[in-house]
């Protein structure tokens, strides 16, 4: 399916109607406008309209909401991660509502008080942070029960706080003995390899005691303004970390008080980003003195809607439609419904198609759904991923795009179960313990009997890059002729048909089938030699140069189908960890009466982990598979994404509007 | 940043299948191919072609697990910046991951298509 079609619009506008423009624009959200200074390429960037300033004022508001949500976040109590996240909901509001939040919030005087707040808050932590460091450093000298400022006031002695490694103690002690004869020392405590030790230094010997003590790294300490025991000292400083505690207490209380106003917040947040859209979206536009002018695209299905809706404002604005012209990129917007629509995310995590390329997603849907059940290939795990999606889409308050991923986790979840019934793929229980009513004839253990299931997903992975090459030769067709479509990719895609054929025919063992499908397979190869390389303007070069694409496709898709075989891989990694997690709670049930109890734990523990880990391989090789082989064949991405300009909220959810319209 | 470990958890645990693939090889070498179960009966020579089928995952996941590591430090960053790319960046490391899923496939060809319909015709 290709993209939507677009119309580019041009827009003409008197000066004095630029804001009403705008806000028509806005209300209409269906215009993507396109910045025309910057495509102009700087010959007109003298009309560039000027930014205006309301806009630093609004950035500044915006900053300043921006600081006390997180503020008012950091004493909110709720559960972090991503389970928190999501079990948390939404700020809902009407349109109305969200219109008067500007009103109703002094941004200013809660500005002003909460950020005072929050500047003593960090005063009172730093002191807390400091008062603990003294403490910590206190508590090691706690043994000496003399007050420091006695021990500063002594006549012919000086006492010093000294730290030593207790390895050079032995030698210091000895020179001391020996350089400083009238000196005292007792040591206090042993911290690891520290030495606390009180000295006693004769002040006739200072000079030697400082020389050792600079030859064996002695460390002094000193605490200055400190007169009590250490002790005391500790118990004072002890007693102000809790008072500080207690103003801090207060203070996060103060900033709690404000925590009602947060919904408010988010949504004034929101209010004022969008005032500065509309003010940063005239950057885009071109003025002279008299006229302002915008280029955009719409929408093909809504251009009669924009064009009516502006020609409301009156004659004195002019409103062009027209398709695309030769060199024109419109902006891609894919446009899918139902079941296929939740995929769309897949290809936005890959880059949007060019705006002249098919849209895969109808196709990536149901191989990406196949694939990530073929990767599971258990009934018990695809059940548990299905329950849980649907119970998260019906229970949460869940964004579009979360809604669309649990959706899509859904129909996967669903896919494992059926893909797990003819794997026999039940919880990792293994095929001799299955009743034989899950063995019908059509499944097949995966661990005992490989092959048939590697032959099923090779077959899926040249299905799967054929479409890929169809696509490529549809948008050939598109773009340049049915020929050059049917030579280019055509042949290959006959060459890939008869091969299948083929096998099919020696498989069911009709001999007509298996001719017609050698012929076919004859006549693609030759195709492919003499026609794939059409383009090449030499009769050599069509030749050899087809010759080489015929040597290329032989590998490539030898390799491409090959890469197909992880599905196989994976789903067996699945089924053998859950027979294995089976086993061990199997062995462990042996043990009397404890055994019960860990052979649940080891069950429910084990088949969550393997369900885990495997979600994630299930997730990521089938995304790698269309990324890799199936866009490798025909897609091309970056396109630009649609959004037009009109009401956006990131942080609330406005009940009672539909599709962005404001 | 400690926001970040969900986002980086995935980029961690890519590599370590690997490990997973090697436990696969050992569970279905023990359950399955069941060398102990018949010692007596099976020879040694069957024992040796058990052991070479090991060799594929032994060597491949090794050298695969670590350059997807480096793979998926590579691409850490990338979550780092911008959260919202965790996507693309969990690609980039699978894409590493086809080599040690080919040895796994390998291995299970060698054992289930090779040697185990050996032990028919040796009435292990």
């Amino acid at each position: 399916m290709p993209v939507a079609r677009m119309l580019k619009a041009t827009i003409l506008v008197p000066a004095e109607r630029r804001d009403e423009l705008v806000q028509r624009l806005y209300e209409l959200g269906a215009v993507h406008v396109v910045n025309l200074p910057s495509a102009m390429e700087g010959e007109l960037e003298e009309l560039a309209v000027p930014c205006r300033s309301e806009v630093r004022e609004l950035k500044l508001s915006i900053s300043r909401c921006d600081f006390l949500i997180e503020l008012l976040e950091r004493f909110e109590e709720r559960k972090g991660g991503l389970l928190g996240g999501l079990l948390q909901g939404r700020t809902h509001l009407t349109y109305e509502e969200f219109l008067r939040v500007e009103k109703e919030v002094d941004l200013e005087a809660l500005y002003r008080e909460l950020e005072d707040l929050d500047i003593q808050l960090r005063h009172v932590e730093s002191r807390i942070a400091e008062i603990g460091r003294s403490v910590e450093e206190l508590r090691l000298w706690e043994e000496l029960r003399f007050p420091l400022g006695e021990l500063r006031e002594l006549r012919w002695v000086e006492v010093r706080l000294a730290v030593l490694g207790a390895g050079h103690y032995p030698a210091w002690e000895r020179e001391m003995e020996e350089a400083c004869p009238y000196s005292w020392w007792e040591e206090l405590r042993r911290d690891g390899e520290r030495l606390f030790m009180v000295v006693a230094v004769h002040r006739e010997d200072l000079d030697s005691f400082r020389e050792l003590a600079q030859r064996y790294e002695l460390e002094e300490v000193h605490f200055p303004g400190v007169d009590s025991t250490p002790e005391e000292e500790a118990a004072r400083l002890r007693k102000r970390l809790e008072e500080e505690a207690t103003a801090r207490e207060r203070l996060v209380e103060g900033i709690r008080e404000k925590l009602p106003l947060k919904p408010k917040l988010l949504a004034l947040n929101d209010y004022l980003r969008n005032l500065l859209l509309k003010e940063e979206v005239q950057e885009n536009f071109l003025r002279t003195d008299r006229v302002v002018a915008l280029e955009g695209w719409v929408e093909e299905s809504r251009g009669e809607e924009v064009l009516l809706a502006l020609e409301e404002l009156g004659d004195t604005l002019d409103v062009t439609l027209e398709p695309p012209g030769e060199g024109d990129l419109p902006p891609t917007l894919l446009i899918n419904r139902g079941g296929i629509k939740p995929a769309e995310s897949l290809i936005n995590l890959f880059g949007l198609p060019n705006p002249g390329e098919t849209d895969p997603t109808p196709f990536v849907a149901p191989f990406f759904v196949l694939f990530f059940g073929m990767c599971i290939g258990d009934v018990g795990y695809g059940a548990l991923i299905a329950l849980g999606s649907w119970l998260a889409l019906r229970k949460l308050d869940l964004s579009e795009a979360v809604r669309r991923f649990f959706r899509l986790m859904l129909y996967c979840g669903i896919a494992s179960m059926v893909v797990g019934v003819f794997t026999r793929g039940w919880f990792g229980i293994e095929g001799e313990a299955l009743p034989a009513v899950l063995k019908f004839p059509g499944t097949l253990d995966v661990l005992l009997n490989p092959i048939p299931m590697m032959l099923i997903c090779a077959a899926l992975g040249l299905i799967h890059i054929s479409i890929g090459v169809a696509i490529e030769m549809y948008d050939n067709m598109r773009h340049n002729s049915v020929w050059m479509g049917f030579c280019e990719q055509g042949t290959t895609l006959l060459m890939w048909l008869g091969l299948a054929v083929m096998a099919l025919g020696a498989g069911v063992k009709v001999k007509p089938v298996q001719t017609a499908g050698t012929w076919a397979l004859a006549a693609g190869a030759a195709g492919v030699v003499f026609l794939s390389n059409i383009s090449s303007k030499s009769i050599l070069g069509k030749f050899f140069g087809g010759l080489y694409n015929l040597y290329g496709l032989f590998g490539a898709t030898i390799g491409d189908v090959a890469s197909y075989l992880r599905l196989y891989a994976l789903g067996m990694a699945t089924v053998a960890i859950g027979s294995v997690i089976n086993r061990m709670a199997g062995m462990i049930f042996a043990i009397p009466v404890l055994g019960v109890v860990l052979m649940v734990a080891i069950l429910a523990g084990g088949h969550i982990f393997n369900l885990l880990i495997n979600l994630l391989g299930a997730f990521v090789h089938p995304l790698r598979l269309q990324y890799v082989e199936f866009f490798g064949k025909f897609y091309e991405d970056g396109g630009e994404p649609f959004r037009p300009f009109g009401l956006r909220t990131e942080k609330v959810v406005i009940d009672d509007l539909q599709g962005g319209k404001a | 940043m400690p926001d970040l470990f969900g986002p980086l958890l995935p980029l961690v645990v890519i590599p370590g299948t690997q490990g997973i693939y090697g436990f696969i090889t050992g569970v279905v070498v023990a359950f399955v191919m069941k060398p102990g179960s018949g010692w007596g009966a099976l020879p040694g020579w069957v024992g040796f072609q058990i052991f070479l089928a090991c060799l594929p995952v032994a060597f491949v996941c090794c050298t695969s697990a670590i350059y997807q590591g480096l793979t998926s430090v590579g691409a850490a960053p990338m979550v780092a910046k911008r959260r919202e790319e965790m996507g693309r960046a969990l690609v980039l490391p699978a894409l590493v991951e086809t080599y040690a899923v080919l040895s796994l496939i390998v291995t299970i060809i060698y054992l289930f298509v090779v040697i185990k319909p050996l032990y028919g015709t040796l009435g292990i």
